[in-house]
C-alpha cells in the first residue's frame, strides 16, 4: 500500500514535470495579453481571441494542409518502398543479398545533414523547389523502416511461404495476400512513426521552401514566432497548439502499437 | 594404388563430390528461369536503391568532392583547393568552438536523457490502475515537433514574461538569463533537447522492459531478491540491448540538433550554442560557403561513423542479447 | 509410369558440399501407397520430403513424379498437396478462406469451390467452423483444416511433414486412424514424415528408416520389425527398444552372454565380435515348450502399468528390459530366470552393426510365419 502511494506520487510528479510545457502552452493560448504579462498559470477569463487572430494573421490552415499532404504522402511512400525491400530481405534469397543488405545498413551511418548541401542542389536542378516532391520523395527509402518491416516479415512462418509455393502463388501474390495482412501491425507502427517524423521535419522544409505554396506548419510556426514574438505570445501559443494537436492525438491513439513495434524492430 | 583402394570401399565412403560426379543431372531450367529471384529482387529493391543512390550515396560523395573546392554562390565548384578547406577549419576558432560546444552539448544531453527516460520507463512499467494515462503523458514529447517545443520553451525561458523566472523569484531565487548568458544558453538548449528526446527513449525502453520474461522476476522474488537487486541483476542486463540502442540513437540525435538552436538562440550568444549542424547551415545557406560547409559535413559524418563504430565495439561486449 | 507415383533415383542432398543431408537414396513409391519416412530428428527425412515437394533443390540424382522427371518442376506444377507440422494456416483468413485459398489461386470456378469445400469439411467434421479464424480453433481442429486443404486440392500425391507432432497423445492416436482412412478413401499417394515409430508402424504400407541422411532399411513395417537390417533399426523400431548386448564367441562355437549362459552356434564362426539382441516382448518369465534358452538375472526396477509389467535387469554390462503381460511383483535386487526362444534372437556384426544372416546358426523362421505373434 505504502509502495503504491510512493509510486503514484512519483508518477504524478514526473507527469507534471513532463507535461507542464504542453499544458502551459495550452493555458497561455487562452489568455489575454494582461494575463500573460502578469505571468499567470491559468487564464483569468479564457478567450478564443488568440485562435481567431492566428487564423486570420497567418495562413495556418494552409500550412496544416501542406503538412498533412507531405506527411501522409511521405508515410505512404515510405511504407511501400520499405515493404518491397523488406520482402526481398525476408523471403527471396539470392547471391549477394548480404552485400545489398550491408549497403542498406551503411545508409544508417550517413546523417541527413551531411548530405543536405548536394541534396539541396539536386532539388534545385530538378526544379522541385517549393514543390511537394522535394518534401516527400527523398524520404521514401528508409533503412530503419526496411529493417523494422523485415523483422516483422521474418515472423511469418517459413511454412506459410512454402505452402504458398505448393499452392502456386506468385511472389507478388504471396506478398500482398499473405505477408501484408500478416504483418499489418508493423505497418501501423512504421506508419505512425513515419507520419510523426515527417510531420515534424524542420531543417529540410526550411531549405526547400521559399514561399507559402508548400511550406509546412513547422516552418510556419517559426515565421509566426519570429514575426509575432514581441507583440503577442498568446497568438503564438494558439498556433503551437494547432500544430501539435494532430500528432498528439495520433500518438495517444498509437502509443501502445509504437511501443511494441519499435522496440522489436530496434533490437532484434 | 590409391585408385584401387577407393574402388574397393563401399558406399559408406562415397563423398559428396563422388555423388555429384556420378549422379548429377543437368538442369533443364533456362537461364531466364534460373535468374527469376534476381529479377524479382532487382525489381523490389530498385525504388530503395535508386532513392538511396540519389539522396544518400551520390550526395555523400559529392559532399566529399565539394569539400576540396571553392564554390560560387550557386554551389558550382570553381577551384580545386585540396585540403585547404580542412586546414582552414581546423585553424578557425569559430569551428573549434563549434566542435567544443557540440561535444559539451552531447555530454549534457545524452546521459541525462537516457537516465530520465529509464527512470520514467521503470515507473510506468508498474502494474497500476490508470498507468495507461501516465504512459501516454510520458510518451507525449514524441509527438512534439522541434518547432513547437522550441517555441514553448522559448516563451518559458523569456527573461521577463517567462514562467521559469517567475517560479524562481517566487521562491526568492535570483532570476536567470536563460538564453542570454553564454554558459546558460547551452544548458537551456540542452534542457529543451532532453525534454524532446524523452518521449521516444521512454517508449522504446518501456517496450524493452515489457519484453522481459515475467518468470524471471517471479523466480527472483521467490529467492527473496529485493527491488534494487532485481533491477541490477535482471532488468538492466536484460534491457541492455535496448539501452544500447537508445544511447546510440540519442548520441546521433544530439549531434544533429538543429531546430531548437535555430529558434531558441540562433547559435548565440557569441556563438555559445553554435552546434555543428547549425554551423554547417549558416556556412552553406547564409554565407554560401559551400566548400567549407561540405568539409564540416564530412567531419560530422566521420564523427558519427566513429562514434557508432566505437559504441558497437565497446558497447557490444557488455550487452546481453537474448 | 502412373499418375501418383514417385520415384527417387540416387538422390543426394548436400548444403555444404562436404557432408550429406541425404545420401544417395533410391526408392519407388507406388500410386495409392502410404509411404512413411521415419528416423530421429536430423536424419534427413524432412529434407527428402521437401525435395519431393520441390521446396529444396536436389544436389545429385533424379526424381520422377507421375512418371515424369521433375527435377526442375516448381512445387506448384508437381500436383501435390502438403500438410505442414504447424499446419501453415493463414491467421488472417477464416477456415473457409484457408481451405479455398489454393483453389482461388488456381481459378477453380466458384460453384466447384463451394462443393469441394463442403465435401472436405463434411468428411472431416469441420462444417460448423467454416467462419472461424484459426486462432479460435484447438490444435486438433487446426490439423483438420490443414487436412481439408489438402483434400480439396484433389492432388494425387499428398506430403505430410510431422503433422501430428503438435497434438497430445490421445488426439494423435485418433488422427492416425483418420489420416489413414482418409488416404484410403481418396486413394491418393501419401508420403508421410515422422519421428514416431508408432506412427510409422501403424500407418504405413511401407516405410523407409533413415539415420544421418542414409537409408537404413526400406520395407513393410512388420518385415522391418521382424528382420531389422541393423542395430539402429532394431533399436529405433519397437518400444521399448530391443535389448542389445555384446556377446563372446567361444572356441567351441558357442556364444556367451554375460558369464553364465551360452548358446550354441552352428557352424562355429571365427571368433568374431557379435551383438545379441532380444526384443523386450520376447522375454518370458516361465519356461515353456517354445523356450530353449535361459538366463539368470538380477532385477533392478519394476514398473507395473496395469495390463503389463516392465522389468529392468542387468545382463552383463547392459540393462535389459522385458515387457511381460499382467502384473508382476518383484523386489529390487531379486534374482530370477528369464526364458527366451532362440528364434527370437537377433545377431549383429559387432563391428558394423549389420544383421548377421541365418548362417550364424540360430534357426529362424521366415518373417511371414512369425508375424502376428509378436507386436
Amino acid at each position: 500500500m505504502k509502495r503504491k502511494m510512493i509510486l503514484y506520487a512519483l508518477l504524478t510528479l514526473a507527469a507534471f514535470v513532463m507535461f507542464f510545457p504542453i499544458m502551459y502552452a495550452f493555458s497561455v493560448s487562452f489568455m489575454t495579453s494582461e494575463d500573460i504579462l502578469s505571468r499567470r498559470l491559468l487564464p483569468s477569463s479564457p478567450t478564443l481571441d488568440n485562435y481567431r487572430d492566428v487564423l486570420v494573421s497567418v495562413p495556418i490552415l494552409h500550412y496544416l494542409m501542406n503538412s498533412f499532404i507531405v506527411a501522409s504522402t511521405a508515410t505512404l511512400g515510405m511504407l511501400i518502398v520499405s515493404a518491397l525491400a523488406a520482402f526481398i530481405f525476408a523471403f527471396i534469397p539470392f547471391k549477394g543479398r548480404q552485400a545489398v543488405f550491408l549497403l542498406f545498413i551503411s545508409t544508417l551511418l550517413i546523417p541527413w545533414e551531411a548530405t543536405m548541401i548536394p541534396n539541396f542542389f539536386t532539388i534545385q536542378s530538378l526544379g522541385w523547389m517549393n514543390n511537394y516532391l522535394a518534401l516527400t520523395i527523398p524520404f521514401f527509402a528508409l533503412a530503419f523502416g526496411t529493417f523494422l518491416l523485415r523483422q516483422h516479415f521474418k515472423t511469418v512462418p517459413q511454412e506459410l511461404y512454402e505452402a504458398a509455393q505448393v499452392e502456386g502463388l506468385s511472389n507478388f501474390q504471396f506478398f500482398y495476400k499473405v505477408v501484408v495482412p500478416y504483418a499489418k501491425t508493423s505497418f501501423v507502427t512504421l506508419g505512425i512513426f513515419g507520419f510523426l517524423t515527417t510531420w515534424n521535419m524542420y531543417l529540410w522544409p526550411l531549405l526547400v521552401t521559399t514561399n507559402d505554396t508548400v511550406r509546412t506548419v513547422q516552418i510556419g510556426l517559426r515565421r509566426l514566432q519570429a514575426d509575432e514574438v514581441a507583440t503577442n505570445w498568446g497568438l503564438v501559443m494558439a498556433g503551437v497548439i494547432l500544430v501539435i494537436i494532430p500528432t498528439l492525438i495520433l500518438l495517444a491513439a498509437g502509443q501502445k502499437q509504437l511501443q511494441k513495434g519499435l522496440a522489436k524492430g530496434a533490437i532484434k | 594404388m590409391k585408385q584401387q583402394a577407393a574402388d574397393i570401399l563401399d558406399t559408406k565412403t562415397l563423398t559428396v563430390q563422388d555423388a555429384i560426379d556420378k549422379y548429377k543431372v543437368a538442369s533443364t531450367k533456362t537461364w531466364w528461369q534460373k535468374t527469376g529471384n534476381y529479377r524479382i529482387a532487382f525489381l523490389y529493391l530498385l525504388p530503395s536503391l535508386l532513392l538511396f543512390s540519389v539522396f544518400m550515396f551520390y550526395p555523400m560523395i559529392y559532399s566529399l568532392y565539394l569539400s576540396f573546392f571553392f564554390t560560387d554562390a550557386q554551389g558550382t565548384a570553381s577551384a580545386f583547393v585540396g585540403w585547404e578547406n580542412y586546414t582552414y577549419l581546423f585553424q578557425s576558432a569559430a569551428f573549434r568552438n563549434s566542435v567544443g560546444v557540440t561535444l559539451l552539448f552531447v555530454l549534457y544531453t545524452v546521459p541525462s536523457s537516457v537516465i530520465i527516460a529509464l527512470f520514467l520507463a521503470l515507473l510506468a512499467n508498474e502494474k497500476l490502475r490508470g498507468i495507461g494515462l501516465y504512459r501516454t503523458i510520458f510518451a507525449s514529447t514524441l509527438g512534439m515537433s522541434v518547432a513547437a517545443s522550441a517555441v514553448i520553451w522559448l516563451f518559458m525561458f523569456h527573461p521577463t514574461a517567462g514562467i521559469l523566472n517567475a517560479a524562481l523569484t517566487s521562491i526568492n531565487l535570483p532570476a536567470l538569463s536563460w538564453l542570454q548568458d553564454s554558459t546558460m544558453a547551452l544548458v537551456s538548449v540542452a534542457i529543451t533537447t532532453i525534454w524532446m528526446n524523452t518521449g521516444f527513449s521512454f517508449l522504446i525502453l518501456l517496450g524493452g522492459l515489457q519484453n522481459i520474461d515475467e518468470h524471471l522476476y517471479e523466480s527472483a522474488r521467490i529467492d527473496g531478491a529485493g527491488y534494487f537487486y532485481r533491477l541490477r541483476r535482471i532488468t538492466v542486463p536484460m534491457l541492455s540491448p535496448t539501452l544500447f540502442f537508445i544511447i546510440t540513437i540519442t548520441f546521433i540525435n544530439s549531434f544533429q540538433s538543429f531546430g531548437q538552436v535555430d529558434i531558441l538562440t540562433g547559435g548565440g550568444p557569441a556563438e555559445a550554442t553554435n552546434l555543428i549542424i547549425y554551423s554547417i547551415y549558416k556556412e552553406a545557406f547564409i554565407y554560401y560557403q559551400f566548400g567549407p560547409a561540405s568539409a564540416q559535413a564530412i567531419i560530422l559524418f566521420g564523427a558519427v561513423l566513429l562514434l557508432t563504430l566505437l559504441q558497437f565495439k565497446f558497447g557490444e561486449k557488455k550487452v546481453h542479447y537474448q | 509410369m502412373e499418375e501418383g507415383s514417385v520415384k527417387l533415383k540416387h538422390i543426394s542432398k548436400s548444403y555444404d558440399k562436404q557432408t550429406f543431408a541425404v545420401k544417395e537414396t533410391s526408392v519407388d513409391i507406388q500410386p495409392g501407397e502410404f509411404f512413411v519416412l521415419v528416423g530421429p530428428s536430423g536424419c534427413g527425412k524432412s529434407t527428402m520430403l521437401r525435395m519431393i515437394a520441390g521446396l529444396e533443390e536436389i544436389t545429385a540424382g533424379e526424381i520422377y513424379i507421375h512418371g515424369k522427371s521433375a527435377n526442375d518442376t516448381p512445387p506448384s506444377r508437381r500436383r501435390i498437396s502438403m500438410v505442414f507440422q504447424n499446419y501453415a494456416l493463414y491467421p488472417h483468413l477464416t477456415v473457409e478462406e484457408n481451405i479455398l485459398f489454393g483453389l482461388k489461386v488456381r481459378k477453380v470456378p466458384k460453384k466447384e469451390q463451394l462443393r469441394l469445400c463442403l465435401e472436405a469439411t463434411d468428411m472431416l467434421g469441420m462444417t460448423e467452423f467454416l467462419k472461424r479464424k484459426p486462432r479460435e480453433l484447438s490444435g486438433g481442429q487446426r490439423q483438420r483444416v490443414a487436412l481439408a486443404r489438402a483434400v480439396v486440392s484433389q492432388m494425387p500425391i499428398c506430403l505430410m511433414d510431422e503433422p501430428l507432432s503438435n497434438l497430445d497423445a490421445k488426439l494423435r492416436g485418433q488422427m492416425r486412424t483418420e489420416i489413414r482412412q482418409l488416404q484410403q478413401k481418396l486413394g491418393i499417394t501419401m508420403i508421410y514424415v515422422t519421428h514416431d515409430q508408432v506412427e510409422a508402424m501403424t500407418m504405413g504400407d511401407r516405410m523407409m528408416v533413415l539415420k544421418d541422411g542414409e537409408v537404413q532399411q526400406i520395407g513393410k513395417p512388420l518385415d522391418i520389425y521382424n528382420n531389422p537390417a541393423n542395430e539402429f533399426v532394431a533399436n529405433f523400431i519397437g518400444a521399448p527398444p530391443m535389448n542389445i548386448t555384446e556377446a563372446e564367441v567361444q572356441r567351441d562355437g558357442s556364444l556367451r552372454v554375460h558369464h553364465n549362459n551360452s548358446l550354441t552356434l552352428l557352424p562355429a564362426s571365427s571368433n568374431m565380435k557379435m551383438h545379441l539382441g532380444v526384443r523386450p516382448e520376447h522375454i518370458l518369465l516361465t519356461k515353456t515348450q517354445e523356450t530353449d534358452w535361459e538366463l539368470s538375472v538380477k532385477i533392478s526396477t519394476v514398473e507395473i502399468l496395469g495390463n503389463e509389467t516392465l522389468l529392468t535387469f542387468e545382463v552383463g554390462e547392459t540393462l535389459w528390459k522385458a515387457k511381460i503381460p499382467g502384473q508382476w511383483h518383484y523386489e529390487k535386487g531379486q534374482v530370477t530366470t528369464i526364458h527366451i526362444n532362440k528364434q527370437h534372437i537377433h545377431l549383429f556384426d559387432g563391428r558394423t552393426g549389420k544383421m548377421l544372416p541365418e548362417s550364424v546358426g540360430v534357426a529362424r523362421k521366415p518373417a511371414a510365419v512369425q508375424g502376428g505373434a509378436s507386436i
